[in-house]
């Protein structure tokens, strides 16, 4: 089977938690929505990007734009867990915005698949989901691998730690071959479709009712 | 240098900064979050044990104020009942030396519950009258050094030393088979030192923490904990037990 099958498959395990997320969706709440919603952005770009390359040969335009709106959903989502303070993750975001708005017109083009914002907010993200990893592992007391938020953050970090390393070769546009990039972003699919079915299993965790913790 | 090569080396090298800082980032994440459990359980500890010597305070002062006092009401009243008959006469007696020997154990109950003594006159008094106590009730030789002065540690403080040093001359009477007991109290520094040394059968110290045995140890450490103690528990078989406190003031 031709590489790009391969790619395309693991990037459309996404499918397993857009339907988790439809079947959880009413117990997902204010908690939780926001990373359906991610989930469910993620599959619809995925498909996007491959019906965008087919056509047009590029998926880079909606690809640029997605990572500046997976950035803030996922600022969101750590809001929400972290019950911190909305100044801070404005800050973020605007420094975000900020970053993307350099990459993308300043430095280079929008029609182009731009890395630096890549890798910034990929290293952003695995700080916050390292945070909520550590902060759950040293306090909560019930079980952690039916913790969604547990499972969610373990993906995380997982995820955006090779996608920060994976990106870096096309920031620099190092001279390696096709071949090279090829089997490098067939490996970061390869994590992608881990983090896939982790969120899925995640998803499926999602409690009706939650029970109240205190640290102690 | 060949022009591609630059490009390799800005992004190893940028690959290598990036590990390093996001293990710095994970590692002083999680000391971080450790930190704040120790802190948040030594607050819970502190919490419980404030309560429970509350509550033993309270036990311990009904007991005495009332019961104590009922009882020896009760013992005045019976006093007063004149008795013609012989056989009244010494049930009259039995009764009384019933209601001395429960006004006796109350007034041990009370103390065990909280020593007023502690409050008045200070953890070294306390400790040579718990031992003094002790060594009158049972064979085993007891020698005391205990010299501080009144108010070096605080009251709360106090009463944690006072229980430590209670849950180890229990546990040396019940397991230890010791003829003799050594006990110091003093200023070194700015610690107080408290020493306890026997001269019994000793015992297994990774067996009792690893079998989860020992209650009274684990109280102990606790204690320790929450004064901010170091403790030194030295102990081998049949060469007895050594248990040394360094105690901040």
């Amino acid at each position: 089977m031709p590489v790009y099958i391969w790619y395309i498959i693991l990037n459309h395990t996404i499918l397993f938690p857009v339907v988790a997320g439809i079947i959880r969706f009413r117990y997902a709440g204010k908690e939780y929505l926001p990373f359906l919603i991610l989930i469910w952005i993620g599959a619809f770009n995925d498909t996007l990007s491959l019906i965008l390359a087919y056509t047009l040969k590029t998926n880079a335009l909606n690809g640029n734009l997605y990572v500046l709106l997976e950035y803030s959903l996922l600022l969101y989502i750590f809001y929400n867990w972290n019950n911190g303070k909305a100044t801070w993750y404005i800050i973020w975001l605007a420094l975000g915005v900020g970053g993307w708005v350099t990459d993308n017109f300043v430095y280079h083009s929008i029609s182009d698949n731009n890395s630096f914002f890549r890798i910034a907010y990929s290293v952003i993200t695995f700080f916050f989901a390292v945070d909520r990893f550590n902060k759950i592992v040293v306090f909560e007391k019930a079980q952690l691998f039916k913790n969604p938020q547990f499972l969610i953050c373990t993906a995380f970090v997982v995820y955006y730690f090779c996608k920060a390393f994976a990106e870096i070769p096309n920031a620099y546009h190092v001279p390696f071959d096709d071949v090279f990039y090829m089997r490098l972003w067939l490996g970061l699919a390869s994590m992608n479709f881990l983090s896939n079915i982790t969120y899925g299993i995640a998803i499926l965790c999602i409690q009706e009712k939650r029970e109240f913790t205190v640290h102690y | 240098m060949y022009p591609g090569e630059t490009r390799i080396y800005g992004a190893l090298l940028t690959g290598l900064i990036l590990f390093t800082g996001l293990m710095v980032f994970f590692i002083s994440s999680i000391v971080r979050y450790q930190r704040k459990r120790v802190v948040a359980y030594h607050d819970l500890m502190q919490e419980e044990i404030g309560l429970l010597e509350k509550e033993r305070s309270r036990i311990s002062n009904d007991l005495h104020d009332e019961i104590g006092m009922m009882l020896s009401a009760i013992k005045l009243l019976l006093s007063g009942i004149k008795l013609e008959k012989t056989a009244d006469k010494t049930a009259m007696e039995k009764v009384t030396g019933h209601i001395e020997e429960t006004m006796l154990k109350i007034r041990h109950l009370a103390y065990n519950l909280m020593p007023r003594i502690l409050e008045t006159k200070g953890l070294a008094f306390a400790v040579n009258d718990l031992l003094n106590m002790i060594s009158f009730s049972n064979s085993i030789k007891i020698e005391c050094h205990c010299i501080l002065s009144k108010g070096l540690l605080d009251p709360a403080k106090e009463i944690h030393v006072f229980r430590i040093v209670q849950e180890i001359i229990n546990n040396i009477l019940k397991h230890s088979k010791a003829t003799a007991i050594l006990c110091e109290l003093k200023e070194v520094g700015k610690n107080v030192v408290l020493h306890i040394t026997d001269n019994g059968i000793g015992f297994d110290k990774r067996r009792v923490m690893k079998l989860r045995q020992g209650a009274g140890l684990q109280n102990i450490a606790a204690r320790a904990n929450l004064l901010g103690a170091k403790l030194y528990i030295t102990t081998q078989h049949n060469k007895g037990t050594d248990y040394l406190f360094e105690i901040p003031i």
